[in-house]
C-alpha cells in the first residue's frame, strides 16, 4: 500500500498493512537537507526538497505543508523572528486595531509573500510527493488568524469586549479562509489541518464558544471542498470535542498526547478518524526503549480500530531529535 | 453585607460579566470608598476566583483577561482616591521586574501578573517581550528588586530562563534577588522549574502575589 492508500482506507475504514502514520516533520525536513530556517521558511523549493528528504529518509504516510503559522501574521504585517532551530514565531503582531483589520486589503499568492510561499510549497508538495503520500495543508480558522495580526490580547479583548467590530472581523476572513482552502485542493493537497484555539475553554468562555465561535466554524467549514482535521493546537481537546464532532467537512481529529484515545472515540464515534497521540515535541527527549514503550501501548489501546491513524501530537517533532527515535516510532507501528 | 456582596461579584466573575462587576462595586464605591470596595469585596472575590482557578481548572484565560481588567479598572480609581485624599505615598510590598524571556513573545500571561500583582501593591518594572537575560540582572540591580519573574509559553524558549540563573549564581546575587517563573509550559513540565533553576512558580496570575511575597520574605 502506499501512504496515500493507508489514509484513504483510514477515513473509509478497510483494513490496511499497519495504521497510517502521521508525523510533524516540517522543521526536520531542514535538518535533513541542511537549509538554514530563514532559507527554509521562505523558499518553497528550499521547503519542498525538505519534504521530499523526509519521504525519503522516513516516508511518513502524510506529509505536511509548512507549519509555520508566524507566515500566516506575516502576510498581514505581523513581525516574526527566525530562530536558528525552531520554526518561526510572532515576535510582533501587526496589532492593527479592528477598524484597521477590516480596512486592510486581504493578501492572496499573486499579491503577498508569504502567501505565495505557502502557497507554491503546497503546490510543489501535491504535483510531486502527492500520488504517494498524503499531503496535508495547515490553515487557520477565521476564530484563530486574528490572534497572530492582532495579538492574542488584541483578538481577546475584541472578542470579549466588541462583538459586532469582531463578527465583522470573522465575516471578512471567513471568505478568505475558504478561498486558501479551495486553492489548496484545487492544487491537489488531500487534507487540510486546522491548529484551534479559540474554541477551547481553557482560552475563551463556554458562552463565546456557542454563540460566537461554533456558528463560524460552521459556515466556514461547510464551504470547503474537501476534509479538515481539527487539531487539539496544544492543549488537552476531550472535555469540549463533542461541540466539534459534528461540524460540516470535519473528517479527523487530531488529539492531545494527554487526552485518551479511548475517550476520544467515544465522543467522536465510529468513523471519524482519530489521530495521536505521542507527544511530538517531547521525541528528542525520549530514549528508543520509551518510544518503544509508548507505541505499544497506543497501539494496544487502538488495537481493531480502522479508523486510526498512528500521530505526532502537538507542534513540530524538534530539529535536534535523534533519527534513530523516529526510526523506533516507525519500526514499531510498522510491525504492528 | 460584604460577604454577600463578595458572592454577588464572585459570581459575576465566573460569569465574565464585566459591567455587573464594575456596577457593583462603583455603587459600593460611592457609599464607602474604593479602598472599603477593595478591601471588603474586590480582594476577597479575587482569592476565591484565584482559588477556584487552580482547584476546579474550568477557568479560562478569557475569564482571567475581565477579571484583571475589572481589577485594574477599580484599584486604578482606588489608588487615585488614596492619593487624593492624603498626602502619604501608598506602601509598596516589593518591587519586581517582569518580562517574556528570550525568543518568547507570548505576552499576554505576563501581563495578567503584572496586573494582580500591581493590584496587590507590588511595585512592577514590566520589561515586555525577548528579554535578555542580563536584562533582568541590570533593571533588577538598578531598581533593587527582590523579585525578577520570568515568564515563557514554550518549552523551547523557557530554557532560556537558565541563562538568568546562570547569571545571578554568577554574580552571587542569587541570596538577594529571587526567580519566578511561570507560563503554559510550566504547568504541563512541573520539572521544568528545576531544570531551569527557578525559585518558584505557581498556576495563575491570581497566585504571584503571594509566590512573590513568599519569595520576597525568604531572602535573607
Amino acid at each position: 500500500m502506499t501512504g496515500l492508500e493507508r489514509v484513504f482506507a483510514s477515513v473509509t475504514g478497510d483494513k490496511k498493512d499497519y495504521p497510517a502514520i502521521s508525523l510533524t516533520l516540517s522543521l526536520y525536513g531542514a535538518r535533513l537537507t541542511g537549509c538554514s530556517l530563514p532559507e527554509y521558511y521562505n523558499s518553497s523549493l528550499k521547503y519542498y526538497e525538505g519534504m521530499k528528504a523526509v519521504k525519503e529518509r522516513f516516508n511518513p504516510d502524510i506529509l505536511f505543508t509548512p507549519f509555520a503559522l508566524a507566515a500566516e501574521g506575516e502576510a498581514f504585517g505581523s513581525k516574526a523572528k527566525y530562530l536558528p532551530f525552531y520554526a518561526p514565531n510572532i515576535a510582533k503582531p501587526a496589532t492593527l486595531s479592528p477598524k484597521e483589520l477590516l480596512e486592510t486589503p486581504l493578501p492572496s499568492a499573486a499579491s503577498n509573500e508569504r502567501i505565495k510561499y505557502l502557497y507554491e510549497s503546497a503546490r510543489l508538495m501535491a504535483k510531486n510527493l502527492g500520488k504517494e503520500n498524503a499531503i496535508a495543508g495547515i490553515l487557520l480558522s477565521p476564530v484563530d488568524l486574528p490572534a497572530l495580526i492582532m495579538g492574542l490580547d488584541g483578538w481577546l479583548d475584541t472578542i470579549i469586549f466588541h462583538e459586532e467590530e469582531a463578527r465583522k472581523i470573522c465575516e471578512k476572513l471567513t471568505g478568505y479562509f475558504v478561498d486558501r482552502a479551495n486553492a489548496l485542493f484545487n492544487e491537489g493537497i488531500h487534507i487540510i489541518a486546522l491548529p484551534v484555539i479559540f474554541s477551547n475553554p481553557a482560552i475563551i468562555t463556554k458562552g463565546i464558544i456557542d454563540s460566537f465561535v461554533l456558528p463560524y466554524f460552521s459556515k466556514a467549514f461547510s464551504m470547503v471542498k474537501g476534509p479538515l482535521v481539527i487539531h487539539h493546537g496544544g492543549m488537552q481537546f476531550n472535555n469540549y470535542l463533542n461541540k466539534l464532532k459534528d461540524l460540516p467537512n470535519v473528517a479527523a481529529f487530531a488529539i492531545d498526547a494527554k487526552d485518551k484515545l479511548k475517550e476520544t472515540r467515544e465522543i467522536i464515534g465510529k468513523e471519524k478518524v482519530l489521530l495521536g497521540n505521542i507527544d511530538g515535541p517531547s521525541l528528542n527527549r525520549y530514549s528508543v526503549p520509551h518510544v518503544e514503550q509508548i507505541c505499544r501501548r497506543i497501539l494496544d489501546d487502538r488495537e481493531g480500530d480502522n479508523h486510526f491513524i498512528f500521530a505526532s501530537s502537538a507542534a513540530d517533532i524538534p530539529y535536534d531529535t535523534p533519527p534513530e527515535n523516529i526510526d523506533a516510532l516507525l519500526k514499531a507501528v510498522r510491525r504492528n | 453585607m460584604g460577604a454577600e456582596l463578595k458572592d454577588q461579584l464572585y459570581g459575576f466573575f465566573i460569569n465574565a460579566d464585566k459591567e455587573g462587576a464594575v456596577n457593583l462595586l462603583e455603587h459600593f464605591a460611592e457609599a464607602n470608598g474604593y479602598e472599603e470596595a477593595v478591601k471588603e469585596i474586590l480582594e476577597p472575590a479575587l482569592a476565591e476566583f484565584g482559588d477556584h482557578w487552580t482547584k476546579v481548572g474550568d477557568i479560562s484565560l478569557a475569564h482571567g483577561y475581565i477579571v484583571g481588567k475589572i481589577a485594574e479598572e477599580i484599584l486604578t480609581k482606588a489608588a487615585d482616591e488614596k492619593v487624593k485624599n492624603s498626602s502619604e505615598s501608598n506602601e509598596i510590598k516589593g518591587k519586581a521586574i517582569m518580562g517574556n524571556i528570550e525568543d518568547d513573545f507570548h505576552s499576554l500571561g505576563r501581563k495578567l501578573v503584572a496586573t494582580f500583582l500591581k493590584a496587590s501593591g507590588w511595585e512592577v518594572h514590566d520589561l515586555g517581550n525577548d528579554v535578555p537575560a542580563e536584562e533582568f540582572i541590570s533593571k533588577a540591580l538598578e531598581v533593587e528588586a527582590s523579585v525578577i519573574g520570568v515568564s515563557a509559553m514554550m518549552y523551547t524558549t523557557a530554557v532560556n530562563i537558565k541563562k538568568v540563573r546562570m547569571l545571578l549564581d554568577e554574580r552571587n546575587l542569587s541570596g538577594k534577588i529571587k526567580l519566578a517563573v511561570g507560563g503554559a509550559i510550566f504547568r504541563l513540565r512541573p520539572s521544568l522549574l528545576e531544570e531551569v533553576g527557578g525559585d518558584g512558580t505557581v498556576g495563575n496570575a491570581l497566585q504571584a502575589p503571594e509566590l512573590f511575597t513568599r519569595l520576597s520574605n525568604s531572602i535573607k
